[in-house]
This record gives C-alpha cells, sequence and structure tokens, in this order.
C-alpha cells in the first residue's frame, strides 16, 4: 500500500475558492479548466484507490467535473473549503450511482452546508487558514496514523477488519485513529477546545 | 434537546466517506437530521475527506478526458439540472432522508400490524439486510431477540428503553452480537424507530456488503 503523494502543484484553498467563483459568476471555462487539472488526476486516484477500473474511474470524474460547473453557483466559500465540497460531490455521487433511479438525487450540499451546530468557521478566510491547516496536519500525521486515516475513508473496513489484516490490536487501530482524527480536528478548529 | 447517544467516530467516518450500506447510510441521515452536533462532526470528516483527496496519489487522466469533459459542459447548460431531494419529502413531519423512501407524513404510512408492533419494511432488495422502521405501542415490549450481526436502531418519535439505556428521538442504539435484549416502549407515548439488522448474512468484521456500487455497473 503506498503512501500518498501530495500533488506537485497545489493550488491554496484560496485560489481553489476564487477559480469556483469565476466559474460561478462568469462561467469562466479558463479557471474551469484549471480546476480541472488540479483535481482530475486526484479523482481518478480517489476513485482508482476506492476500486473502480480506469473507465468507470474517468467516467466519475466527468461527472463530478460536470456537477462543479453546474454548481459552481450554490458553492458558499464562508460555509465550506473547496476540497470539502469536492469531496462531498464525489461522496455523493457514489451514493446517487447506488440509488439511480430509485431515489432522487442528493443534493451536492445537503447535508454538506446545511446549517450545523458546534463550532464552525464564520468567514470565508477562516475557512481557507481551516483547510490549509488540516492539509499540512494530514501530511505531518505519523505513517501508522496516516495510513488508518486513508484506509478509514478509501476502504470499506470497520476497525476489526482493519485489525485482523494489520495484525494489531483492535485497541491500537482504534486508540491510533482516535489520536489522528484529534489531531485533524484540532488543526481545523484551531483555537476551538475540543479535548474530551 | 439533542440525543445523548450518538453515531460512533467509526461508523460516522464511513457515512462521512460514503463507505457505509444504503441501509446504514439511512440510519445515519435519520440521526444526523435530529443531532445538530453531529452534523457538525459530519461536516469536519468531509473536511478531513477532502484533504485526504488534496493528497490522493494523482492518476494521469486520458488525453481526451478534458474535451469529453467540455463536451459534457455545453450540454449540461442546455440541460435543466437533476431534480434534487430538496422538495422530497418537504412540509410532512417524517424526516427528509427517511421521506425519501416513505412519503413525508406519518399519519399516511401503510403499516402492516404485527401485535403491539407495527412495521414497514424498507430496501428488500438489500441483501443480508433488514431494514425496517417500527412502531411500537406505548408500554409495549419488543419480543426478546437476540441476533448474530449488528442491530442498529434510531428513535424518531418517543422513546423506549432496555437493559442497555433509555433512547429517545434521535438516539442511536447498536447491539452487536448476541446480547439478548428487550426494548420497551415509555407508557405515554407511541415509539417510532428506524432498525437496521445485517444479520444472519453479515461477514465477520465488516461493515456487511458495502456496496460497491461499481461492481454492478
Amino acid at each position: 500500500m503506498s503512501a500518498d503523494h501530495s500533488a506537485s502543484e497545489t493550488l491554496s484553498p484560496h485560489r481553489l475558492a476564487d477559480l469556483v467563483e469565476r466559474v460561478a459568476t462568469e462561467r469562466d471555462r479558463g479557471a474551469f479548466l484549471e480546476l480541472f487539472d488540479h483535481y482530475a488526476p486526484k479523482l481518478k486516484g480517489f476513485y482508482r484507490r476506492r476500486g473502480l477500473g480506469e473507465a468507470q474511474a474517468e467516467d466519475l470524474v466527468q461527472d463530478v467535473m460536470v456537477s462543479l460547473w453546474q454548481r459552481a453557483a450554490q458553492y458558499d466559500r464562508a460555509q465550506a473549503g473547496v476540497s470539502t465540497w469536492v469531496f462531498t460531490i464525489a461522496r455523493n455521487r457514489q451514493i446517487d450511482i447506488l440509488r439511480r433511479e430509485r431515489r432522487p438525487e442528493l443534493d451536492a450540499d445537503e447535508p454538506a452546508l446545511a446549517p450545523s451546530e458546534g463550532p464552525q468557521p464564520d468567514s470565508a478566510f477562516e475557512n481557507e487558514q481551516s483547510a490549509a491547516r488540516v492539509r499540512a496536519a494530514l501530511a505531518e500525521l505519523p505513517e501508522e496514523q496516516a495510513e488508518l486515516i486513508r484506509i478509514s475513508f478509501y476502504e470499506e473496513a470497520s476497525h476489526s477488519a482493519i485489525a485482523e489484516r494489520m495484525d494489531l490490536p483492535l485497541g491500537t487501530v482504534k486508540s491510533r485513529l482516535r489520536l489522528a482524527l484529534q489531531k485533524l480536528r484540532s488543526a481545523l478548529h484551531e483555537d476551538a477546545d475540543l479535548d474530551g | 434537546m439533542n440525543p445523548v447517544h450518538h453515531l460512533s467516530d467509526e461508523l460516522l467516518t464511513a457515512f462521512a466517506a460514503g463507505l457505509l450500506a444504503e441501509p446504514l447510510v439511512l440510519l445515519a441521515e435519520t440521526h444526523l437530521a435530529l443531532c445538530g452536533p453531529c452534523r457538525a462532526r459530519e461536516r469536519d470528516l468531509r473536511a478531513i475527506g477532502g484533504a485526504v483527496l488534496e493528497r490522493a496519489a494523482a492518476e494521469s487522466v486520458g488525453t481526451d478526458l478534458r474535451g469529453r469533459v467540455l463536451a459534457a459542459l455545453d450540454a449540461a447548460d442546455g440541460a435543466p439540472a437533476r431534480p434534487c431531494a430538496r422538495e422530497a419529502g418537504a412540509g410532512g413531519d417524517v424526516p427528509r432522508p427517511l421521506a425519501r423512501y416513505v412519503g413525508a407524513r406519518f399519519d399516511q404510512l401503510k403499516w402492516r400490524s404485527r401485535g403491539p408492533v407495527s412495521e414497514i419494511r424498507l430496501m428488500p432488495e438489500q441483501e443480508g439486510w433488514v431494514t425496517r422502521l417500527l412502531k411500537i405501542r406505548p408500554g409495549a415490549t419488543m419480543p426478546d431477540h437476540t441476533h448474530e450481526g449488528l442491530e442498529a436502531t434510531v428513535v424518531i418519535r418517543g422513546a423506549f428503553s432496555d437493559c442497555t439505556g433509555r433512547y429517545g428521538p434521535g438516539d442511536v442504539a447498536l447491539v452487536h452480537g448476541d446480547l439478548d435484549h428487550s426494548p420497551v416502549a415509555e407508557e405515554d407515548e407511541v415509539c417510532i424507530c428506524l432498525a437496521v439488522t445485517d444479520a444472519p448474512l453479515r461477514l465477520t468484521g465488516s461493515f456487511g456488503r458495502f456496496l460497491n456500487p461499481f461492481v454492478r455497473l
């Protein structure tokens, strides 16, 4: 299982939000293509790691990018970072496919942008800072924790299945993940007290 | 009042990642509809998912994908957006995620009565899962039952108690393995809950047959 690479060219959360805004307000295809070049290879890697074949992965990448174009006006940079938004669209596309022809499509922003309680950023600036911090925090996790986070987001495996496969005690898997999530959440809410 | 019994990090993370089977997706969505603090937790997990996506090992896409996507934008601009779930299930008393399956109003549901407990079976096509909306008469006891796998219940209205505690609106009860329990509805109100079991076909140590939906494409 290989570690993920950080992309060689990385756009800042602020730049990403600017691009989505230009897509929304100006239907700017240049901005869209910049987003495409940033996200398409990552999304493809993401879906491939979830076990999809080449063609299926690319079909989904296309779906997600077209959704991004269509829904750009719904994106609110004061509510969520672009990464969160795109991740949510990518996730919901999987769920939609499962429910296809049986259920109405999930909103890309539901419950993503539904009002929620608890500590939350109240400005685009804070959101972008928060997105940058969580990216950095993920990069800094010890490999044993980072690997468990990746498995949690890519694979259909309960903690006990992970423990069995990695030949670790269940308690170790749980405590490593708890520690990792704690660090990532503290990075999201730098000033909020999330202990306990 | 917020629920007391929440989704575990394990289940909520799998939900946020889109890695749960559909019956558990519905259970999680129903809890989230009734629990503000968990909506905030779930949002944090998606922000973490966003960071995981940003760090995903990039794979180069085919040279024609750009062109295909640009062509699809033209088609998308000419077509109305697909209908969304936003309106579905609005205007009733059934929590919206559940309303997508059974309609928006509790008084229009078609219950199948089984003594003190009535039920509506959902997602019968989901092999290996039993997903039911249950209505328990005030003060009634669910028959003793044990199960080999996981039983996850979220209360929508009213409350019940069993040997593990009291569960009111939004509360999630998770029962693993062969715990013998008999939930009792409270005296003053009908209890409605969504119950998901994955026995007897449950695979050990897994969330069940998640869904790799793509396998079926």
